[in-house]
């Protein structure tokens, strides 16, 4: 057992170096430099800038600058942004709870709407609910998240102006003006309005995915002679779907989640961008406008190593849920 | 000695709606089941058992199955009759089923000592504690070594014979007073086969249980049972004690299935076999569905259907004794 998880370790530490050096070199190829944004602006000769890429090292040829990257990441140093001047660990830092706080959420949405319309499409299937699911995951699987987020915004901002329509907090908000009693309440619907469209904007292709493969996982098993068994023997038919069923159905859909948190990073991004969210997707904008190439840097490895937490979360899962899989593998 | 009728069936028709059109799995079966008798029921891949015996258990899904009968009483209750929430307390409390694969009949999730548990707790209403000791007795009865062990193991630890083991524990630990046991056997190895047979007969001796065993194969139906029915593409064909039987087969498909007994010719090169195939469930031939490959066949056979001969508690389907017996 030990031995298998120094093997992933390896693996994973092996992963994040080519990560690394494929970002480094695809933000190298790309057009445009850390000292573009300055050549329009008159009052910066071609000297300054000269002496400003020195400074930042940057004159230096592509694979010194890579391995001197390299070392101070080892050691914990992710560099200074060339905008800010501020390291890039403390940039990310302050917006990484944000991020992780809207994917929480719309992770948790995404399970709790997907997997009981899975499990009802495939109890009932072929019925009108069925179809509707269907197409609906149809719809939220191809259509592009910042054309629903516009759509959201118009009706719930502009339209009804229920919900603000981007940020993450009223800045002047202050829970002591409120009675101690209803202050938790206030406190937590404070934040939940900002979340609540930008993190269901996120989840609708994961509700997608995950509602169709979860009625496809269940129809598997309801067929299988086990839950024959279990029928058999007078279990209950909501005990047979919610306890026998449920979780050998949920066994391979903790491996897509897995397989799915790559693009969940990828639609926090637009996401964040849509609502205004002050998260780490909105900064990797920023910087990838700017070239701000040590940030964009530092945000690519933070994802990494947090995506690649997730696998390696998920498949501590899937051996907690399907006793079958041995551990020594 | 007349047993007790413990199940009667009467006209069971179970039909599935395919594609294709019309399956009639079930095309009016008569089978009675006596308390602590074990009865065989005999027949060809396909010919409707696993069907009748999912009939029975009220388990045939729908859609695509239907499922009627004139007549359906376990002890006296009708059980078309049952709500979904009767049944459940009768399955597996009063009638239970054990299955071909043991290898897939466990829930891989679950310890054998869960899903015992459950069932126990469902039937009985027992707290944990006392039903533990209930599952370590269940276990105990089907000869499991190291019962308490055995608890906390999952199904893939176990080997095939186990698994059948623990099966017919979850079937028998509430004394249901019929198990239908479909192709217990199949999936086994020769020597485990002659295991779980001798625990079914210990089982209906000592627990007093009836058993519906459903086999294709004569010869086990020959070591334990007391009586047998014969399947044919939907319908019992013949329904016998197994003395009777096996002296004197009657229905001229009973005369091939023994006579393709590989105990009973050894000394034969290649064994007898029915000529021709099993008939296409959709498109049954008309009169007697036996006649294209019967060696006896006659004019009346082509064109109706024989009804059931009875003489003595034998039962046969077929024209040839439409004089000698009665209607
Ligand atoms: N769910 C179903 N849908 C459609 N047809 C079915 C279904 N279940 C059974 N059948 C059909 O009913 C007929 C009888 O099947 P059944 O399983 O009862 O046969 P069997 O006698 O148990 O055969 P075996 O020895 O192979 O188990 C077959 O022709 C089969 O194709
Ligand atoms: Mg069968």
């Amino acid at each position: 057992m030990g031995n298998r998880y120094l093997r992933r370790l390896a693996t994973l530490f092996f992963s994040l170096f080519v990560i690394s050096l494929l970002s480094f070199a695809l933000i190298e190829f790309s057009p445009g430099g850390a000292m573009a944004r300055y050549v329009e602006n008159p009052n910066i000769s071609q000297a300054d800038r000269t002496r400003m890429a020195e400074r930042f090292g940057l004159d230096r040829p592509a694979p010194l600058r890579y391995f001197i990257w390299l070392r101070n990441t080892v050691q914990g140093d992710l560099g200074t942004s060339f905008m800010t001047g501020r390291p890039v660990l403390t940039e990310i830092l302050e917006r990484l709870p944000a991020t992780l706080k809207l994917m929480t959420f719309s992770f948790f949405i995404s399970i709790i709407v997907a997997i009981p319309i899975g499990i009802y499409s495939a109890t009932h299937r072929h019925s009108l609910f069925d179809h509707l699911a269907a197409t609906g995951s149809f719809l939220g699987l191809s259509l592009p998240s910042f054309w629903f987020g516009l759509l959201m915004i118009y009706i719930f901002a502009i339209w009804l102006n229920w919900l603000p329509s981007g940020g993450m907090i009223t800045p002047w908000f202050d829970p002591s003006a409120y009675p101690l009693l209803i202050r938790p309440f206030v406190i937590f619907w404070e934040h939940t309005r900002y979340l609540l469209m930008p993190a269901i904007v996120l989840s609708l292709s994961n509700i997608g995915s995950w509602s169709r493969y979860m009625r496809s996982s269940m129809l598997d098993v309801i067929s299988q002679n086990y839950i024959q068994t279990a029928r058999a023997n007078g279990v209950p038919e909501r005990k047979v779907v919610y306890k026998h069923a449920l979780r050998n159905a949920l066994t391979p859909l903790v491996t897509l989640m897995g397989l799915d948190l790559p693009g969940f990073f990828a639609g926090a991004v637009v996401t964040e961008q849509i609502f205004a969210w002050p998260g780490m997707g909105r900064l990797f904008i920023s910087a990838a406008g700017n070239r701000d190439y040590q940030v964009l840097m530092g945000i690519i490895m933070i994802t990494a190593v947090l995506v690649l937490l997730g696998n390696l979360l998920a498949d501590l899962m899937y051996r907690f849920l399907d006793p079958r899989v041995n551990y020594e593998g | 000695m007349l047993a007790e009728i413990l199940l009667e069936l009467r006209n069971l028709k179970t039909k599935f709606k395919t594609y294709d059109g019309e399956v009639k799995a079930a095309d009016g079966i008569d089978l009675t089941v006596h308390k602590k008798e074990i009865l065989g029921i005999v027949g060809e891949s396909g010919c409707g058992k696993s069907a009748t015996a999912l009939s029975i258990m009220r388990l045939i899904p729908s859609p695509p199955g239907e499922v009627h009968a004139d007549k359906m009483e376990l002890n006296g209750v009708e059980l078309q009759s049952l709500t979904e929430k009767q049944l459940s307390k009768v399955r597996g409390s009063e009638i239970s089923m054990i299955f071909q694969e043991p290898s897939s009949a466990l829930n891989p999730a679950f310890t054998i000592g869960e899903q015992l548990i459950e069932v126990l707790i469902l039937h009985q209403k027992l707290d944990r504690g006392a039903a533990h000791r209930q599952a370590i007795k269940a276990l105990n009865l089907v000869q499991i070594p190291a019962a308490t062990q055995r608890l906390a193991d999952y199904p893939h630890q176990l080997s095939g014979g186990m698994r059948q083991r623990v099966m017919l524990a979850m079937a028998c630990a509430c004394m249901p007073s019929l198990l239908i046991a479909d192709e217990p056997t199949t999936a086994l190895d020769v020597t485990v086969q002659a295991q779980i047979l001798e625990l079914l007969c210990q089982l209906q001796s000592e627990l007093n249980i009836a058993i519906m065993l459903i086999t294709h194969d004569l010869s086990l139906v020959a070591e334990i049972a007391q009586r047998v029915a014969v399947m044919y593409a939907g319908v019992v064909v013949e329904n016998a004690s197994v003395r009777n039987l096996f002296a004197k087969p009657r229905h001229p498909y009973t005369q091939g299935l023994l006579a393709s007994l590989p105990l009973l010719n050894a000394e034969r090169e290649r064994l007898n076999v029915i000529p021709g195939g099993v008939p296409n469930m959709l498109n049954l031939p008309k009169g007697c569905r036996f006649h294209p490959r019967c060696p006896h066949c006659w004019q009346i056979c082509r064109q109706q259907e024989p009804p059931l001969f009875s003489q003595n508690g034998s039962e046969v389907r077929c024209w040839l004794f439409a004089r000698e017996m009665n209607k």
